[in-house]
């Protein structure tokens, strides 16, 4: 089986269900017979959407993502849980961790709670409001239009995933600022062309509500 | 009682999204939309048909859906009106690079050829050959003996075809004209005017377009009448200087009738060799350098010209299309509501206002802003079928049988071209199950070597040579490589096709006498001749016009969960194989030989049975639901009525009164109607 054949099955395997990654062990008894750890794990190394992760005792098989990604899901999934709790639900060693939290919670992604039941000052982790108002919606449209001038050579048509990687912002973050300047009228949404591009690219595009694919956007009002 | 879903699932306006040609595309415009690029569009002809010397080019970016096509149409439609009077041409994408001048030359002068008045039956050509006699006229050292006839000429040109003039005073003019007009613009091909005034003879039509697109000419005997030479021994590199002095020569005569052209390159996605580029970029330099009165169009899907061309085209052709860029636009809520509403009233006619606001009513809450003309009609078809999943490989079959019936009502825009055969008969081999080693010809005129089975089953080795024209010199030199390989490999040890369209092939005996030996001794020795007859070119064709779509993103439908994508080069691929290994999708190398004529012509009615043909069309159309009918079912009805006529003869019938009779798209097939606008 030729290696894109394998990444695909293990992208589709991690897609439907629904999860940033996976203990490789559980890999086998998962998938086809046709992938083998050891197939899996030889042609990882290479990978550039998927990578091996190292954690204690334990390897996983994750997307290649930014550890922020992986903590703003898993806080997105079980609010209100500790940074111990939360720690536990991704495939991160410690400081890798503490950096990643510690950059959501400067960038305003994350908000912190004490327990105020507890005499312990337990911390809880909480991800912020939907951006779409005050000054947090505000400031990251201006970091968006930030990001397509820097982009826009004289190009005009700018490309979603390039200014996707740019702002590192986590999936839902991103969509939603896209919406909701494509429902004010600011930015124009296009198809692009696909064959241009790499198979990551397209999958950093934007698909909408109505499931049509946008790979490239014009400004439109300044 | 049918409810409105039911009546626009029985035949639903919005099934096809398909980009067509701007020639035959079948559905309404709504003409606020993209007003900015078509306004921006017109003003640049107006700037060019003031100044036919300044070099300009315009780059429209807009992606598929965007409204590329009604664009296109519009731009046409403008073209045909007095205050913009230009001559329109739509340029395929290009296959053969090594030939830029001659393929561009030949886009020319086959829509030059177009109706452009679909009431008086008149072509552009037909325009430029009256013109050229009546600017004679005009100009004669006694105007006042013309001068009856010139205030007629001024109200209609064509009247110089209706006026009972003397021939041998015409063929005198046209000698006047000719020296006349070489006298004021001595760089002006004489070759070129004198065969260009012959257009107006209804029996040179053919032998002077067959010229004009620079194909050698069959005989000498034809090339005699058109006072030229065959061309048969003229090198490609010679050809392409012709040409190019045949495009710069229309353009003068453009620039003098006060006319220019406007070149639309289309499909640009398909330009995927850097040489291929490079051959836009010769043609695109010479319509804006050399060529007086020529306007370059380029449409373009944005990121492809930002990732593809920008970065391989010669910055100077760059800045130069740059220089005026459209970009499309989305459309507005009232103007998605205009277009879904034309569309269903083309359809649907009086039964409009029952199914629309029900229609409307689903889909305004789903149109976001700044969606396409493209995505409001696929949201539409959405919501009619209320169904999932569409098969693609389906999708791709249904689209190419209509592609085989839309190149049969259209066949003067398919002139014969040996190399859209060649990628038609390499796309088809490349899906093949039982073909290997497939690989292009190293020697002279072998087009394609493959292995294949042979008769006891064993792989053979197999040459195809596809050749259209050429002369009977080319045509002669085809036959004998084809020889040569059946001598190195006798008795069925290997297999030798040559292929060609009927529409171009050999004449038959006592005509080329030579070439028909070689012809002979090249079938006993058991060479296949493929001289492919209407019905099997427009098979072949297709194939290429599916790949065009392909490479283009227009073929598109709806995977299970809703996402619309559109479909690859190896899903075409793997139709073409599954449908060749049930059977299904007809073999393009069976045998057909095409009728022992040089030249058919289409069985299209005679004149005297024209007008009861077009009663019994109507008729029929009149009493159906809606009046649409299927072709195959129109054909059948015909043929219980009497009717003598074949499945292609209908189709052209149909495709040369566009004005009465609409084409389309159906699930059932290619479906016609009687036009209710």
């Amino acid at each position: 089986m030729d290696r894109s054949n394998i990444e695909s099955q293990l992208v589709e395997y991690l897609r439907k269900a629904g999860r940033d990654f996976i203990l490789l062990s559980k890999l086998k008894q998962s998938l086809q017979k046709a992938i083998s750890n050891k197939d899996a794990v030889a042609q990882i190394e290479k990978n550039n959407r998927l990578s091996i992760i190292k954690k204690g005792k334990s390897t996983y098989l994750a997307f290649r993502q930014p550890p922020e990604v992986f903590v703003f899901t898993a806080i997105q999934k079980k609010p209100g849980q500790s940074p111990g709790q939360i720690a536990k639900s991704t495939p991160l060693k410690i400081p890798d961790f503490i950096g990643a939290i510690n950059v959501l919670i400067a960038r305003g992604d994350v908000r912190c709670e004490i327990n105020s039941k507890s005499s312990k000052y337990d911390i809880k982790l909480h991800p912020s409001k939907p951006s779409g108002s005050g000054s947090e919606a505000r400031e990251d449209r201006d970091l968006f239009a930030k990001a397509v001038r820097e982009l826009d050579r004289g190009q005009i048509y700018i490309r979603i995933h390039a200014v996707r990687d740019r702002l590192g912002w986590t999936r839902e973050r991103f969509d939603r600022m896209i919406e909701t300047l494509r429902d004010e009228g600011v930015i124009q949404l296009h198809a692009g062309d696909i064959t241009t591009m790499s198979k990551e690219e397209v999958e950093k595009s934007f698909v909408d509500e109505n499931n049509f694919f946008f790979a490239t956007l014009t400004w439109r009002k300044p | 009682m049918t409810t409105p879903q039911e009546l626009l699932k029985s035949n639903n306006p919005f099934y096809s999204n398909r980009v067509g040609n701007p020639w035959d595309d079948p559905y309404p415009d709504v003409e606020s939309i993209n007003h900015n690029a078509f306004d921006g569009i017109l003003r640049l002809l107006g700037y060019k048909t003031k100044n036919p010397k300044d070099a300009c080019a315009g780059l429209v970016l807009g992606e598929t859906g965007t409204g590329k096509t009604h664009l296109l149409k519009r731009i046409l439609h403008a073209s045909r009106r007095t205050e913009t009077p230009a001559v329109f041409t739509y340029v395929r994408p290009i296959l053969d690079t090594t030939a830029p001048m001659r393929y561009l030359l030949r886009e020319i002068v086959i829509n030059l050829g177009k109706e452009n008045d679909e009431a008086q039956k008149r072509t552009q050509l037909d325009l430029f050959a009256a013109r050229i006699l009546i600017d004679f006229l005009r100009n004669d050292q006694d105007p006042n003996r013309n001068a009856k006839l010139l205030k007629k000429l001024d109200e209609d040109p064509f009247y110089i075809y209706q006026a009972k003039i003397d021939p041998k005073i015409m063929e005198e003019a046209e000698k006047r004209a000719i020296r006349y007009l070489r006298r004021i613009s001595p760089d002006i091909s004489s070759d070129l005017l004198r065969v260009i005034v012959k257009y107006r003879k209804k029996e040179m039509r053919d032998l002077v377009v067959c010229w004009m697109r620079g194909d050698v000419i069959d005989g000498e005997e034809e090339a005699n009448h058109l006072g030229t030479t065959t061309r048969v021994d003229k090198d490609i590199g010679t050809l392409e200087q012709e040409a190019k002095g045949l495009i710069l020569s229309l353009g003068q005569l453009m620039a003098r009738y006060g006319r220019p052209m406007l070149v639309c390159f289309d499909q640009l996605d398909n330009l995927y060799e850097p040489s291929a580029v490079r051959a836009l970029e010769a043609m695109i330099n010479i319509l804006v350098r050399e060529a007086q009165a020529m306007l370059p169009l380029a449409f373009v899907r944005a990121d492809s010209w930002n990732e593809r061309f920008k970065k391989t085209m010669d910055i100077a052709v760059v800045e130069c299309l740059e220089a005026n860029r459209f970009l499309l636009e989305s459309c507005s809520m009232e103007q998605a509501e205009e277009l879904v509403r034309r569309r269903v009233q083309a359809f649907l006619g009086s039964q409009t206002e029952m199914v629309f606001p029900w229609l409307w009513g689903q889909l305004k809450d789903q149109i976001k802003n700044g969606y396409f003309p493209g995505q409001v009609i696929v949201l539409a078809k959405r919501t009619i079928e209320s169904e999932g999943e569409e098969g693609i490989l389906r999708k791709l079959e249904e689209t190419y049988h209509n592609e085989c019936e839309a190149v049969l009502a259209d066949l003067a825009s398919w002139s014969p071209d040996g190399d859209r055969l060649a990628l038609a008969l390499e796309t088809y081999l490349q899906a093949s199950p039982d073909i290997k080693g497939l690989r292009k010809g190293k020697e002279k005129h072998v087009s394609f070597v493959f292995e294949a089975p042979g008769e006891k089953g064993k792989d053979i080795p197999h040459i195809a040579i596809v050749n259209v024209g050429g002369g009977y010199h080319r045509i002669g030199n085809c036959l004998k490589t084809g020889i040569e390989f059946l001598q190195k490999y006798p008795e069925g040890q290997g297999r030798c096709f040559y292929i060609s369209d009927a529409r171009n092939s050999i004449p038959i005996p006592p005509r080329w006498k030579a070439t028909n030996e070689l012809r002979q001794t090249f079938e006993t020795m058991g060479g296949i001749m493929l001289i492919l007859d209407k019905d099997a070119v427009a098979r072949w064709y297709a194939i290429t016009s599916l790949v065009f779509k392909v490479n283009e993103g227009d073929i598109q439908v709806e995977e299970g969960s809703g996402k619309l994508r559109a479909a690859t080069r190896e899903e075409l691929n793997q139709m073409l194989r599954e449908g060749i290994s049930k059977g299904s999708f007809p073999s393009l190398l069976t045998a057909v030989k095409g009728p022992e004529t040089a030249k058919p012509q289409p069985e299209t009615p005679k004149r005297q049975d024209e007008t009861r043909m077009m009663a019994s069309v109507k008729s029929c159309l009149k009493d159906s639901p809606m009046r649409m009918l299927t072709i195959s079912v129109l054909l059948g009805k015909l043929i219980q009525n009497k009717v003598k006529l074949d499945h292609a003869g209908l189709l052209a019938f149909l495709g040369q009164h566009k004005n009465i009779f609409r084409l389309f798209e159906n699930k059932q097939g290619m479906t016609v109607m009687l036009d209710q606008t």
